[in-house]
């Protein structure tokens, strides 16, 4: 049965009728098109989902849609703004944080959500964070790397 | 993100883009992936595709004889069935 759900997606509201048995990353990726939000391995184990809600890093292939009522949800299109990168995006960019590039945008979302709790994380700290992350590219280092150079505010190359 | 601002994007990377070997050099196609623009085959819309499906012979071995697709074209919504013959 659809119900309707309310939520703010990428700070603007939303009032949308969704199915109750309806994912998160599903209403993401094909009611609003959001498709930066990848479906990975679609069982909670490869991160590539990752979105922020009310800033704190969620699966969106293991939660529903409606049990984020309410929640501010923010997704990899939410980051950059006016034809500009976000620090950490910029990153990922210039320090070759991405190579096929699937699993960045979960990446990007899990890391900004260690920035903002904890703005100079060590390096040991960026890996816990980006655990639940894989990269099959196995490109680790470099995404390792495009963290901790957001995260001292390396400027601009 | 709309068309003219990662046009943006992608102008601002492409001015900061040193030359000459061993230069660092960014992905041509670094900033859509950052930005979760770039498309993956899951990504493009499936809007309008058609659904095909296929008939198995319920005989191993046997030898095919006639296949009678009548029923199947009569039924509604279905834009053609493909056999051997074609």
């Amino acid at each position: 049965m659809k119900t309707i759900l309310r939520l703010s997606v990428n700070g603007k509201p939303r009032e949308d009728a969704v199915a109750d048995n309806t994912l998160l990353l599903d209403y993401l990726r094909d009611a609003l098109g959001l498709t930066g939000t990848k479906q990975g391995c679609d069982g909670g184990e490869c991160g590539a989902c990752t979105v922020l809600v009310d800033g704190q890093p969620r699966l969106a292939c293991s939660t529903l849609a409606h049990s984020v009522a309410g929640c501010a949800v923010e997704t990899i299109e939410g980051l950059s703004h006016e034809g500009k990168l976000s620090q950490l995006q910029r990153a990922f960019h210039e320090h070759l944080g991405s190579q096929c590039g699937f699993c960045t945008p979960g990446m990007i979302m899990a890391a900004e959500a260690l920035l903002r709790n904890k703005p100079t994380p060590d390096r040991g700290e960026i890996r816990a964070a980006l655990a639940g992350n894989l990269c099959r590219c196995t490109g680790y280092v470099k995404i390792v790397d495009s963290v901790a150079a957001a995260a001292c505010g390396e400027p601009a190359a | 993100m709309n068309a003219p601002e990662q046009k943006a994007l992608l102008r601002s990377a492409k001015a900061r883009t040193p030359h000459g070997v061993g230069a660092r050099l960014p992905f041509v196609d670094g900033v859509e992936k950052v930005i979760g623009a770039a498309r993956y085959t899951a990504d493009l819309p499936a809007t309008g595709a058609l659904v095909a499906k296929i008939l198995r012979s319920p005989y191993a071995h046997a030898e095919l004889l006639e296949v009678d697709v009548s029923a199947a074209r009569q039924l509604p919504g279905v834009l053609a069935v493909v056999t051997g013959d074609d």
